[in-house]
């Protein structure tokens, strides 16, 4: 796609060395020195999202900006190298835009302007039906036929990248008997309550709730897709590639860490495994093999699915590998508290454990793998 | 009995023995009687969104108990075992990991279409219990288990159960049913596992009158189709050749062949192809080339093997119909990856009797010990299990070439072909 129709700022984000030089440049400057108070007392960096946004961080992977999921994933990595709960909340950020673009719906598109300049923000709350489509759990929200919509009831336990005048992309069932779910853009308004979550050991500044709802009417205007499944099988692929970008985040900063030490403590350093010799061009394959991944990840064979799967799962487990060893390799100074290092190793256990975690993924390829040894 | 319940939002359990004595529920209080404005003592929802527990009580997968890096033999068949045993003849210790998609229960293969005109089930064909087996070889087994893909650079195989390195890596995966999408449905069998044999005997024995379609006329659609005669109404075979065995054996033997099946009241439908098959009502309906359809409650599908490639390709094995291996020590394309049985092919053809496995698990044994017992290919003796009228193939055939008949009897026809210094023979009957 060309960039005929778009002017001014827009036009530079189809500029990808640009785009990611910007997102880099503010990520580390910027970002970065907030990262302790994201982590720690729970700040919701919606400001930096927002020039994040304008310097085209979520734009990349729309059709509209002509489907460059390398671009969304590579600007996601550049973020979460500084700061692993922004990186996350930037997916959060992107696969909103993809449900509202992907919609077709007119209401929903008209606002997916402001949502890629920031001047909006919007999460997703798939990570139960995600579960509950592919078997592993029941879905959490209910929705009932009634003139002109649908009413909604339930309660999603933790939602991130949300607040109030916010939203995200939610599905909920009408019918466990048909197989019949509605997905739609809960507007987090009044009529929806927010609570608060536990504490969490990690990505404290996700601003992630509990969203309850009681008789929440869903017009027309909020309908992403009815029926679900037919659209999350489309956009499931995309949905899993993005998150990668989140964990190579993770990854990569902790062998800067090791870097970093490396004058002061590789004469120990050396006998550690996991050097930074090793896990760079492991991290790099692996960027290079999710690149392929992302070149027509909308339109992918259906095979190409387990490959996605597969590339997410091995991001999990080279982000705890990596971020283990930075604390090796830092040793002390790397335990403080205040060290991104420690942090580091919180956020690559959020990595394996959000959905989908190692464990779902692993589930369902032995599903995928098992239907196809029967076709 | 004390029951559980779930919350559906964050998986915590309330367990009535030990209440919620947190939130003033004493220990041994019915979930019934909690107050419904009760909430869940992690997440915060309402009681209405807990429901009843059943803990998991899953088939068993195998434990991987110790195992750090050794050899990962990947497939659980023939092939699978023989490498094992062949390792531990020469290696009592080294860690060995063997990953399964099935059970990894042993049982030899080609008795499978023989037995499906006896009386065997299950337990009378598996001679020996996956589990059972592997602790007699001292490895660690993970069944129901699939490789997704294998990383050549850090010597890593990724399954869906972990990622495992190994010092050395034996693919022993087999081949599948090639199997055109136009064909599916719940009366298309094939018998390529022991799992798809019990699936087919169970529906034969169900439906009593079966009428069976066996589609390919090769070496186990021929095979089947004579053992299927005893357990069914009727056994149509469709091959698109005009003669059965067509490329294996020359047209005088394939006529022969041709008139035992008609004896025995096998439908051979020659020059004939499936377009598409539809399922119905307990039965299917089979639409051939030439306009014609059939019946069928049972369609077995004998159209010959493919290598799935997605192990090849996740690894850059080089791969010509099967995984291309150095034809002493069976090492593929990559250093430490071995390959053998159905899944490798020596100049494109693949191989996929039993025969050569033993001696090709002999030489990757050694290969990998450091020790030579070179494997030497050589076309495998056929024997094709049709009791009534065994044939038996050695050398590698060209059945368009020239023949000469040795022995021509009504009980016995050989034949035989002479291709430079190399001698192929073809013998149909007694």
């Amino acid at each position: 796609m060309g960039s005929q129709g778009f002017r001014g700022k827009d036009l530079s984000w189809f500029d990808d060395r640009q785009v990611l030089t910007d997102v880099a440049e503010i990520a580390e400057k910027k970002l970065q020195p907030l990262a302790n108070r994201i982590d720690q007392e729970g700040y919701y960096p919606c400001e930096i999202m927002r020039e994040l946004a304008v310097a085209g961080a979520y734009s990349g992977h729309l059709q509209r900006y002509g489907s460059r999921y390398d671009l969304a994933i590579d600007s996601m990595t550049e973020i979460s190298r500084h700061c692993g709960s922004t990186g996350f909340m930037s997916w959060c950020h992107d696969v909103c835009g993809l449900y509202m673009e992907q919609s077709g719906n007119s209401s929903l598109i008209a606002r997916l302007d402001g949502h890629v300049r920031g001047n909006t923000l919007g999460g997703t709350g798939l990570s139960n039906p995600m579960k509950a489509l592919t078997g592993i759990e029941k879905m959490a929200l209910k929705a009932e036929k009634v003139d002109g919509g649908y009413i909604v009831n339930g309660c999603l336990p933790w939602v991130s990248h949300i607040r109030v005048g916010g939203y995200c992309g939610v599905i909920a069932g009408v019918s466990e008997k048909t197989d019949h779910e509605i997905m739609f853009l809960l507007d987090l308004d009044d009529r929806a309550t927010l609570r608060e979550c536990p504490k969490f050991s990690g990505m404290e500044g996700t601003s992630t709730w509990a969203i309850e709802l009681s008789d929440y009417f869903v017009g027309e205007d909020q309908i992403i897709a009815d029926p679900v499944r037919p659209f999350v099988k489309k956009v499931r692929p995309a949905f899993v590639l993005l998150q990668t970008g989140f964990g190579l985040g993770v990854t990569q900063g902790a062998i800067d860490s090791m870097i970093e030490v490396e004058d002061a403590l590789g004469h120990v350093n050396q006998f550690l495994h996991d050097r930074p010799t090793e896990l760079q061009p492991e991290l790099d394959d692996l960027k290079a093999k999710i690149h392929e991944l992302s070149s027509d990840v909308l339109n992918g064979a259906p095979e190409m699915l387990v490959d996605i799967l597969d590339a997410r799962a091995q991001v999990s487990e080279l982000a705890l590998r990596a971020t283990q060893s930075a604390l090796l390799h830092q040793g002390a100074r790397g335990y403080l508290m205040s060290s991104p290092v420690q942090r580091r190793i919180r956020e690559a256990h959020f990595v394996a454990i959000v959905t989908p975690a190692i464990k779902h993924l692993r589930w369902e390829m032995s599903k995928l793998m098992k239907a196809d040894l029967a076709a | 009995m004390r029951q559980l319940f779930i919350c559906r939002a964050c998986g915590l359990i309330y367990d009535e023995e030990k209440g919620d004595p947190d939130s003033g529920i004493a220990p041994g209080t019915r979930f019934e009687d909690i107050p419904d404005e009760w909430e869940c003592p992690l997440c915060g929802v309402t009681k209405a969104d807990f429901e009843p527990f059943e803990p998991f009580d899953g088939p068993d997968t195998g434990e991987v108990v110790g195992f750090k890096a050794g050899v990962i033999v990947v497939g659980a068949g023939i092939a699978g075992w023989s490498v094992v045993r062949a390792l531990r003849s020469v290696d009592a210790t080294t860690p060995i990991l063997m990953v399964t998609a099935c059970s990894g229960d042993s049982y030899h293969k080609p008795e499978l279409s023989v037995a499906i005109g006896q009386n065997s089930d299950r337990a009378s064909l598996v001679a020996k219990v996956g589990s059972d087996q592997a602790k007699e070889f001292g490895i660690s087994l993970l069944a129901n288990t699939y490789v997704i893909g294998i990383d050549s650079t850090t010597r890593r195989v990724r399954t869906t159960r972990g990622t495992y390195p190994y010092t050395a890596c034996v693919l022993a995966a087999g081949a599948r049913p090639s199997r055109p999408p136009a064909f599916a449905g719940a009366t298309l069998f094939s018998v390529n596992h022991i799992d798809d044999w019990e699936r087919l005997s169970k529906a034969i024995a169900s439906s009593g009158q079966t009428r069976a379609i066996v589609i390919g006329g090769g070496l186990i659609g021929c095979e089947l189709a004579e053992n299927l005669v005893s357990k069914c109404r009727s056994v149509t075979i469709i091959e698109k050749q005009d003669l059965p065995l067509g490329s294996l054996i020359p047209e005088k033997a394939g006529q022969r062949l041709l008139e035992h099946l008609n004896n025995i009241n096998v439908n051979f439908l020659g020059s004939n192809t499936v377009t598409h098959v539809v399922d119905g009502e307990g039965c299917s309906t089979v639409y051939l080339e030439t306009g014609t359809t059939l019946e069928a409650d049972v369609i077995v599908l004998a159209t010959g093997l493919v290598t799935d490639q997605r192990i090849a390709k996740s690894a850059d094995l080089r791969f010509d119909n099967g995984l291309i291996v150095d034809s002493k020590t069976l090492e593929t394309s990559q250093k430490g990856i071995y390959g053998l049985g159905d899944c490798i092919a020596f100049e494109g053809r693949p191989s996929r009797y039993v025969e050569p496995i033993i001696k090709q698990a002999k030489a990757i044994a050694h290969a990998i010990s450091g020790k030579a017992a070179p494997y030497k290919h050589r076309e495998p003796v056929v024997r094709v299990k049709t009791p009534r009228l065994p044939i038996t193939i050695e050398g590698l055939v060209k059945p368009e070439g020239a023949w000469t008949t040795k022995v021509d009897t009504e009980a016995l026809l050989v034949m035989e072909q002479v291709d430079g210094s190399s001698k192929s023979t073809v013998s149909v009957g007694r």
